[in-house]
């Protein structure tokens, strides 16, 4: 069993020697997929585990018609040497795989850096959309709910009129000019509107929050280049 | 599952995905590793013989952390790759499933 990374690299190394495999670069896929293991809060042994064996891995790199028994034979022997060399640990740990080269062959760079046309298109956004749109749009929201409410309250109100005449509630104006059947005829018209406005009520809510979500995170995307994560 | 079956048909799992987006190798084990149980290091080698036979290529992405990443993008003669290892693929869990008396839906 292996334990930290540095173990696991330096046998995966003298293995695929063994092997006669000098590829670097196999090197440095199991150095990246460490990497990322560790950022996702595993330990290094938790991640040895789940890779496997060095030696199995190594027999899969190996060219057609190894003898893999050969190989088998020298894993206990790698093992060994892999414990005395606790002590110089350095081959792996700290090396540069030359990673400053990536720039010349990425030519696919997936938009994870902050980009100048993409902040000045915010900017952009802001100031001549989102700068009036946005204030539009609340208030719209903020009046359909107002609207929404008067419209429960007022037929509340209006009936309460008719019912008790104005000693108890000052009626409004409009019960003195209908009889009291069109009165409560208008107020059930107003109230089924309200029921009607109430069915959408919490869905444009959410979709003005979403709305605002999305502005946020094209506004941290652009000015951080990284993904969002809200 | 029995490792032997599961060596021959990762191949097929990991065109597959690649057909469908570009990866990076821990994102592929991952994907894989939600529906079954992989050593997550075979991965690699089979990575690295599908590259050398020209069915996937890579490049780098660089990363606000850590090193850059490698991801893997799939070619032509991988997209024609996995079409055929598909279509082996149903004729064998067909003829399998022939022989063990289990019937499919809509047959």
């Amino acid at each position: 069993m292996y334990y930290t990374k540095a173990q696991f690299l330096e046998v995966l190394k003298a293995e695929l020697l063994k092997r006669g495999v000098t590829d670097n670069e196999i090197l440095e896929d199991f150095e990246q997929h460490f990497e990322i293991g560790l950022s996702e809060g595993l330990t290094e042994a938790q991640v040895c585990e789940k890779l496997g064996a060095p030696t199995e891995i190594a027999n899969q790199y190996a060219p057609e018609g190894y003898n893999e028994n050969t190989a088998t034979q020298n894993v206990n022997q790698t093992e060994n040497n892999v414990n005395q060399n606790q002590g110089q640990q350095n081959a792996f740990a700290e090396n540069n795989y030359n990673y400053g080269n990536a720039n010349q062959t990425a030519p696919q760079n997936n938009g994870d850096n902050a980009d100048v046309a993409k902040i000045i298109g915010v900017i952009c956004l802001d100031v001549f959309v989102l700068v009036w749109a946005i204030p539009t749009l609340f208030s719209l929201l903020i009046s359909y709910w107002g609207v929404m409410i008067s419209f429960f309250v007022t037929p509340v109100v209006m009936i309460i009129g008719i019912i008790f005449g104005s000693f108890f509630v000052s009626s409004p104006i409009i019960i003195s000019m209908l009889t009291p059947a069109a009165g409560i005829f208008a107020a059930l018209i107003l109230f089924g509107i309200a029921l009607i406005m109430s069915a959408f009520c919490i869905d444009i809510w959410k979709g003005f929050g979403k709305l605002m979500q999305a502005i946020a995170r094209l506004h941290y995307e652009a000015f951080t280049g990284k993904k969002a994560t809200f | 599952m029995n490792s032997q079956l599961k060596r021959g048909t990762l191949e097929l799992c990991v065109l597959s995905i690649l057909a469908r987006r570009d990866c990076y190798g821990y994102e592929l084990v991952n994907a894989i590793s939600e529906s079954m149980h992989i050593t997550e290091g075979t991965i690699y080698p089979l990575l690295k013989r599908l590259k050398d036979d020209g069915n996937i290529t890579s490049y780098l992405v660089e990363s606000t952390e850590g090193p850059p990443r490698k991801y893997y993008k799939i070619t032509n003669n991988g997209l024609i790759k996995t079409k055929e290892l598909e279509g082996q693929w149903i004729q064998f869990y067909r003829s399998i499933n022939k022989i063990l008396g289990i019937t499919e839906k809509g047959e």
